[in-house]
């Protein structure tokens, strides 16, 4: 049989094999990066950085909350009492939703207890919850079908993206209109107040792109230079499996979902599943402050018990509409703002690009 | 970027300064970490030791702590020596033999000198090879066979799909195994 393949022998290397692995590739990617940075700013400004002990206890692990066994023991038992033949209807509703099949049996109806339409999918988190808040937030894009809008985001607090976005999850069609500028005050950004903001370095004219997914591949269109280029096949919504909520709470370890947004600079905030698994995964890191009415839509506030983030949820979707996190000296690190966003009926119809004639011009 | 640039920047914007340091260094400092750490630690563990090298490495700039020399080379100590740390709670404990005590024992002593010169030799060799495949194989047989990140993962820094990644790392692996061959190397 032939032995795998494995890079082994670079473990332990010299220095001049490290450096020459760092100089030529790239080791993390950007979302792994930028909470790897998030931890090293939370840690600094909790000045603990030099125990040695909390560095090695700091890795996130999930508590399940105590009134799980309770929880756990109350359906061990109403299993039981269904017998053999309600578990069988259980489980084969269940295997039907892992498959992304809608699995309605009409002479037993009651049986049935998930369905992979996004409205009745949603009703199984209570956003009352944290458990409920996290896990709709690291599957989102389950309990929509379309959206638009558009948003401000900065992951450094020095420039900020302004990103317009139209999203079909069901064909794989997303547009997505990106400009960065440099600023001076985040504030103004985050309230939407673009024209008002101090932009230091308007650079709209410079750093301004469409990506584009066809269905079947993505595109990129410098509006600048009028170049198109191809970046990789469309993500599709059936690459992106549905997670039931039981399986969420069954504790095994959390594997980050395909993302079939295909809008790489919306993601953050209509996919949340990195900010979500870097911030609420800790339950005791985090508290809900209440509900709130934003953009029109029935909103979750979140905040860290240290001050370091708020959060902004929305109670259908588990889309971030807010985000701010903050530096130990209270100023803001990064943030995402939705200024407008609508979902499936009132969402806008994806606008089609043809490079053919975009490049023409 | 020097340890004055730092200070200059770090007057003006904290902020901007860790962030600046950090993207200037993060590759270079995961590299060694991950490098250390590869057999026996899992990727979150990786990752605190990461966070953990730019937190010390943020805090010592506001110590009274002189710091000379050259900045990479600070960032590299550290980050040796916090990995060397992780690896003796993480490793030793998963009944791991390490062949090190620390990053001091780590430097070549006089009876296996020839041996370790011969393995790097043999690093320095395959990285040639490897970056011979030219991208993107070369960046998808590094990222699959040393970092282990499955397709879907390496798609996030290569633009193919990860059916794509997949046909092209069993290609450029046949490619690498021959190469190896021709070259006497075996793995």
């Amino acid at each position: 049989m032939r032995k795998n393949f494995d890079l082994k022998i670079l473990e332990n290397a010299d220095k001049k094999t490290v450096e020459t692995l760092s100089e030529r590739y790239k080791a993390v990617d950007d979302k792994e990066g930028e909470i790897i940075f998030q931890k090293s700013i939370r840690k600094y400004s909790s000045e603990d950085s030099f125990d040695t002990e909390a560095q090695v206890q700091g890795v996130d692990v999930y508590c399940r909350p105590k009134w799980h066994r309770a929880a756990q023991i109350t359906a061990a038992i109403s299993v039981l009492l269904l017998g053999i033949s309600g578990a069988i209807l259980t489980l084969h509703s269940l295997r039907g939703i892992q498959d992304g099949m809608t699995n309605v049996d009409e002479s037993n109806e009651e049986t049935t207890t998930v369905n992979n339409a996004p409205e009745q999918l949603s009703e199984q988190f209570d956003m009352s919850t944290q458990e409920g808040i996290y896990y709709k937030m690291l599957t989102s894009v389950d309990f929509f079908d379309k959206v638009s809008g558009s948003l401000v985001q900065s992951k450094n607090g020095i420039s900020f993206n302004d990103v317009e976005f139209e999203i079909d999850l069901n064909s794989s069609v997303s547009y997505s209109h990106i400009r960065q500028c440099w600023i001076s005050s985040s504030e103004e950004i985050i309230d939407g107040n673009l024209n008002d903001a101090e932009i230091i370095k308007d650079s709209y004219d410079t750093y301004d792109f469409i990506n584009y997914s066809d269905g079947t591949d993505m595109h990129t269109y410098n509006n600048v230079s009028k170049k198109h280029e191809y970046l990789s096949a469309s993500v599709k919504r059936a690459d992106s499996e549905i997670i039931p909520y039981n399986e969420l709470k069954s504790g095994n370890k959390w594997q980050f979902k395909n993302d079939p947004l295909n809008c790489p600079y919306a993601d953050n905030s209509l996919f949340p599943q990195v900010i979500a698994s870097s911030f609420l995964a800790d339950y005791d890191a985090w508290k809900i402050d209440g509900e709130i009415e934003y953009l029109n839509r029935k909103a979750v506030s979140i905040s860290s018990t240290d001050d370091s983030f708020t959060m902004l949820t929305d109670k259908e979707t588990g889309v971030l509409l807010k985000f701010i996190s903050y530096t130990g000296n209270g100023d803001i690190a990064q943030f995402i703002s939705v200024l407008d966003i609508a979902f499936d009926d009132e969402a806008a119809e994806v606008r089609k690009v043809d490079f053919d004639e975009s490049e023409g011009q | 970027m020097t340890h004055s640039e730092y200070r200059l920047i770090m007057k003006t914007d904290k902020k901007k300064a860790q962030r600046t340091l950090f993207d200037e260094y993060l590759n270079y400092v995961y590299t060694i970490v991950y490098d250390r750490l590869r057999s026996c630690a899992r990727r979150e563990d990786i990752d605190e030791c990461v966070s953990d090298v730019f937190a010390d490495v943020y805090s010592s700039y506001d110590s009274e702590i002189v710091i000379t020399g050259d900045i990479k080379g600070f960032i590299g100590t550290v980050a040796y020596r916090k990995s060397a740390a992780y690896y003796n709670r993480l490793c030793r404990s998963n009944a791991a033999v390490s062949l090190y005590d620390d990053i001091a024992d780590m430097l070549p002593s006089d009876d296996n000198i020839s041996e370790i010169a011969e393995q790097n030799e043999v690093r320095r060799i395959l990285l040639e090879l490897i970056h011979s495949l030219g991208e993107p194989d070369s960046t998808i047989i590094i990222q699959k066979y040393f970092y282990n990140r499955t397709s879907r993962e390496i798609a996030g820094s290569v633009p193919l799909s990860p059916v794509m990644i997949r046909v092209r790392s069993s290609r450029a692996l046949k490619k690498l195994r021959k190469m190896l061959l021709d070259a006497d190397i075996s793995l």
